[in-house]
């Protein structure tokens, strides 16, 4: 009995416990364990960080339109005068022009950015309606379910 | 006092002050600044605190803020976060028009708007107007630092400005 319940077992068993709540908590942080046993805040994860993705690429394609109105007003305003490079600046009406074609470029990957994410948010939702698990076993080769 | 001695302490001080200045900056960076002028206003009271800073930031670089282009405002249905962004349209002093991006974003840690990424917009110094060999290397770390030391000295100004 005295040696059952020594000192150093007692630390031995809380050491143990706590190796038990580090493990179930790592459990937990996979997709495996989110899906069984924390699956609200899973899907609430999920989502969220789709729409949060989703306002940031809106944003980032909004930068890159207003940037593409300042530009176009300058060279407007360069145009007609009432814009004055300082000397040595590099705005001049060739580097206006080529800033509106760079933009083009840079705003056509934002849109497509733009339509990704809206997937990434319509896929969360898709895959919270369906109260999707993630397995233990590897799903058939192919093309990924949802 | 041995020049030892002396040495040390010299070397302790200046460390002493590049310390403190890194967490100055930080502290204004990170706490301070982005919070300057906007607390109490409530999430749905976006606009207000648009116009805030965009007023603020527009006046400490010299340009008349007139209205804004365009405005939105964005939050996510799960989890508490919202955004606003907008182009505000300003003069400057030569009577030509810039554009100033501003971006807040909703703290949820301190419950209040924060002033996020904002910048004018085709600034003569924007990398847009590089090409490959101008400016040359010199030429663009000088500007990227103007730019950096530029936003830093402007935000100071914005600051002193309001705690007058």
């Amino acid at each position: 009995m005295n040696k059952l319940l020594s000192r150093d077992n007692l630390i031995r068993v809380l050491l143990l416990v706590a190796l038990g709540g580090t493990l179930y908590k790592g459990f937990l942080k996979t997709p495996e364990g989110a899906t069984l046993f924390a699956r609200q805040s899973f899907y609430n994860g999920l989502v969220n960080d789709g729409e949060n993705t989703a306002i940031m690429k809106e944003r980032h394609r909004d930068v890159l339109e207003a940037t593409d109105k300042a530009i176009k007003v300058r060279l407007d305003e360069l145009r007609s005068g009432v814009y004055k490079p300082a000397p040595g600046s590099l705005v001049s009406e060739q580097s206006l022009e080529r800033a509106i074609r760079k933009n083009v470029a840079t705003r056509a990957r934002a849109v497509d950015d733009e339509l990704r994410a809206a997937e990434k948010l319509e896929r969360a939702k898709r895959l919270e309606a369906a109260g999707w698990r993630m397995g233990w076993t590897c799903p058939p080769a192919g093309e990924a379910q949802p | 006092m041995s020049a030892r001695r002396v040495l040390r302490f010299v070397l302790w001080g200046l460390a002493c002050a590049v310390l403190a200045g890194v967490g100055l900056l930080v502290w204004f960076g990170a706490w301070h600044y982005p919070a300057l002028g906007l607390s109490g206003i409530p999430k749905d009271g976006y606009r207000q605190a648009m116009e805030i800073a965009a007023r603020g930031m527009t006046a400490a670089d010299g340009l008349r803020f007139e209205d804004f282009d365009f405005l939105k405002y964005r939050e996510v249905q799960r989890g508490g976060e919202a955004y606003a962004w907008g182009a505000a349209r300003c003069r400057a002093a030569d009577g030509s028009t810039a554009f100033y991006w501003v971006y807040l974003e909703w703290s949820k840690k301190r419950g209040q708007w924060l002033r996020n990424y904002s910048l004018e917009l085709a600034a003569p110094d924007d990398e847009i107007y590089f090409t490959r060999l101008n400016p040359g290397q010199l030429g663009r770390a000088r500007l990227a630092a103007g730019k950096l030391l530029g936003q830093l000295a402007s935000r100071v100004r914005e600051a002193l400005a309001a705690a007058k």
